[in-house]
């Protein structure tokens, strides 16, 4: 199977990076990206448009940590609530993403640049998860602190995991890249575009004040976020760089099948029988599914982070498409 | 017979970090309240950059880090240059979320972008030798002490007696690394945001073939500003503070608000040192810098409320050839 493209226009890639790709700490995270760079050029063709986008989980952490345990201490540090972190993630992850990408580049003597899209992705108000809040953020409480923390933020929920209470947030379903536009103007002009960091930062319409956006502590699925960012740009390929080689069949048992060529019809029919569990594979192959469904000359790879010219090449990995 | 085509005016609006408030919630309304200020710049003849300071917002970013790093192994130091980036997500995605709420109630289409941007300084820059802005909390001498011991890069100095603090290089901005990002998306009519807090100063680093690398260290945002309007060929730089006008003598009886001056007297009120050091001379001194780059630009300073008016030239002090 060869990456097919539409006549007359360059290949347009949306490639997104696990959590693995960044590290978790702050010298980490930059000799973690100096690494992955030069083999995310070598994955790209000259001519090719590429998106990049990323994960957030211990970025997002850390920065909620740091204003978590600090507010309290300071008068002069203001709680900060998750969709001002996640934009702080933002610029903090795609200044390390230009400065590493952009090395690499000025290495081997390449001319495009690369430009970091601060971006804020539309969900509905209505969305069934803002009303069912399921995703655990943040460090784990005693129940007095999450009892004082709900006293001062009527918003906010929690649960009791066992080992103690954390806050939960909605996780719903992007339905609109706010910045498109932006995106797709670098793109046309040969930009590497780092864009939709950590599932994007997640807004609704706010029907008290005109329908203008506002932001709300939710996480959007960054896979999701990445397909989204395919059907809103119009991409040819959607690229998962994670920790394994392929997605496979029977994981983790000693029939384990890992899968080279599948078809969207196989794929379902693997999803519906359980095969990827709820674990991170599960909603790689769910995005990677509607991306085909949505323009059926598209394809879905998901592969290693370490194979990466290879399985954006087509020969490593699981390739899902029609 | 066509209309000649006529190259729209470029301004570059350039905010104080001060504008923004302390506190997240305050930083969207306030972003919402000038909101029409600033697009009021805008006609269809008008492209606009707008950057911004970030002091109170990176010293807030600082500190959490500070704070919660002593406490809790799981957040790390956070370095400046990292904090200046965060800064710049954090303020411009306000700014976009501001912006495009005002658009949105008053129907217009365009659509704003924040660039993180880098901005190279040179690696012999003498402020390196002699590093003199106070960054970051007070703290005391023991504290400082053992900063200096962890990391002997830091330098700090006592502070007329409130306690030690940390000070870094306030380098001279030469070159936005983005400018093309920034010029593409002006090209295409966005209103983009860019250089936020001064930009996240880098070095060429001679141990790695010359590739960008962070440095702590803080470029002057109305420095960056005059910068950004020369890599990007502005017409106009505005810089707004919290006074509608360039005062001389100011705070005597014979205080003198300045309408209009050419850069020859700019030059030499500040030589006389007419304005205060860490305020409004460097903002004079930009200005003069973006008019040298090309002698029929205006800068313009003055007022965040009265932007629209200063832009026209009913407010605010403009200086010119």
């Amino acid at each position: 199977m060869s990456i097919t493209t539409r006549p007359g226009r360059p290949r347009r890639i949306v490639i997104s990076l696990g959590g693995l790709a960044l590290g978790d700490g702050l010298d980490r995270q930059l000799n973690r990206i100096r690494e992955v760079a030069p083999r995310l050029l070598e994955a790209i063709d000259a001519d090719d448009e590429v998106i990049i986008t990323h994960g957030n989980g211990p970025q997002v952490n850390m920065v909620q940590r740091a204003f978590g345990v600090a507010a309290p201490d300071d008068p002069a540090v203001p709680v900060m609530d998750l969709p001002e972190c996640g934009a702080m993630t933002q610029s903090y992850i795609g200044y390390h993403l230009q400065q590493a990408l952009g090395a690499e580049l000025h290495k081997h003597g390449g001319r495009r640049h690369v430009a970091t899209i601060i971006t804020q992705i539309e969900v509905e108000p209505d969305d069934p998860s803002l009303a069912n809040p399921t995703k655990q953020i943040g460090p784990h409480l005693t129940k007095e602190q999450a009892e004082a923390q709900s006293a001062q933020h009527p918003g906010f929920r929690f649960i009791d995991d066992g080992r103690g209470f954390r806050r939960v947030v909605a996780s719903p379903r992007p339905r609109r890249i706010v910045e498109s536009e932006s995106i797709l103007n670098l793109l046309d002009n040969d930009f590497i575009v780092i864009a939709g960091g950590g599932g994007g930062i997640p807004v609704i319409r706010d029907s008290d004040d005109k329908g203008c956006y506002v932001g709300i502590p939710a996480v959007i699925e960054k896979d999701y976020a990445a397909e989204l960012l395919g059907d809103d740009c119009d991409a040819d390929v959607l690229v998962f760089l994670t920790d394994v080689d392929n997605v496979c069949l029977g994981y983790g048992t000693a029939s384990e099948k890992p899968l080279g060529d599948v078809t969207v019809p196989e794929m379902h029919a693997y999803l519906d029988a359980g095969e990827f569990g709820s674990d991170t594979m599960d909603p790689k192959v769910r995005a990677a599914l509607r991306f085909c469904e949505n323009r059926p000359d598209r394809i879905a790879i998901i592969g290693a982070l370490g194979n990466a010219p290879q399985v954006v090449k087509g020969v490593s990995g699981t390739r899902i498409h029609y | 017979m066509a209309e000649p085509t006529r190259k729209p005016r470029r301004v570059v609006i350039a905010l104080g970090g001060n504008a923004l408030g302390d506190t997240p919630k305050e930083q969207i309304e306030r972003v919402r309240t000038a909101a029409p200020a600033l697009l009021g710049v805008i006609d269809k003849d008008t492209e606009i950059i707008i950057t911004h300071g970030n002091g109170p917002q990176v010293g807030m970013i600082q500190k959490a880090f500070a704070i919660s790093s002593t406490k809790d192994p799981k957040v790390p130091v956070m370095d400046l240059p990292e904090c200046g980036a965060m800064s710049q997500g954090y303020i411009g995605y306000h700014l976009q979320q501001g912006l495009g709420a005002e658009m949105h109630k008053t129907g217009r289409k365009w659509h704003v972008a924040t660039v993180v941007t880098q901005i190279e300084v040179d690696a012999d820059d003498p402020s390196f030798q002699n590093p003199t802005k106070p960054i970051g909390p007070f703290l005391t001498k023991e504290q400082a002490e053992s900063q200096a011991k962890q990391d002997p890069t830091f330098k700090f100095v006592e502070d007329s007696g409130r306690g030690y603090r940390r000070v870094v290089a306030s380098p001279r901005p030469r070159r936005i690394v983005e400018s093309d990002s920034i010029l593409n998306l002006l090209d295409n009519e966005f209103i983009v945001v860019a250089c936020g807090g001064g930009g996240i100063p880098v070095i060429r680093d001679t141990d790695n073939y010359g590739c960008y690398k962070g440095v702590p260290a803080v470029i002057d945002k109305d420095m960056a500003g005059a910068l950004l309007g020369e890599d990007c060929d502005a017409d106009v730089l505005v810089l707004l503070t919290a006074v509608d006008h360039v005062a001389i003598n100011f705070g005597k009886k014979n205080q003198r608000d300045l309408t209009d001056i050419t850069v020859a007297e700019a030059r030499k009120y500040a030589d006389e040192g007419q304005f205060g050091k860490g305020s409004m001379e460097p903002k004079v001194r930009a200005a003069i810098r973006f008019c040298e780059g090309r002698p029929d630009r205006v800068a313009i300073i003055g007022s965040l409320e009265k932007a629209p008016e200063a832009v026209k030239g009913a407010s605010g002090t403009r200086i010119h050839y």
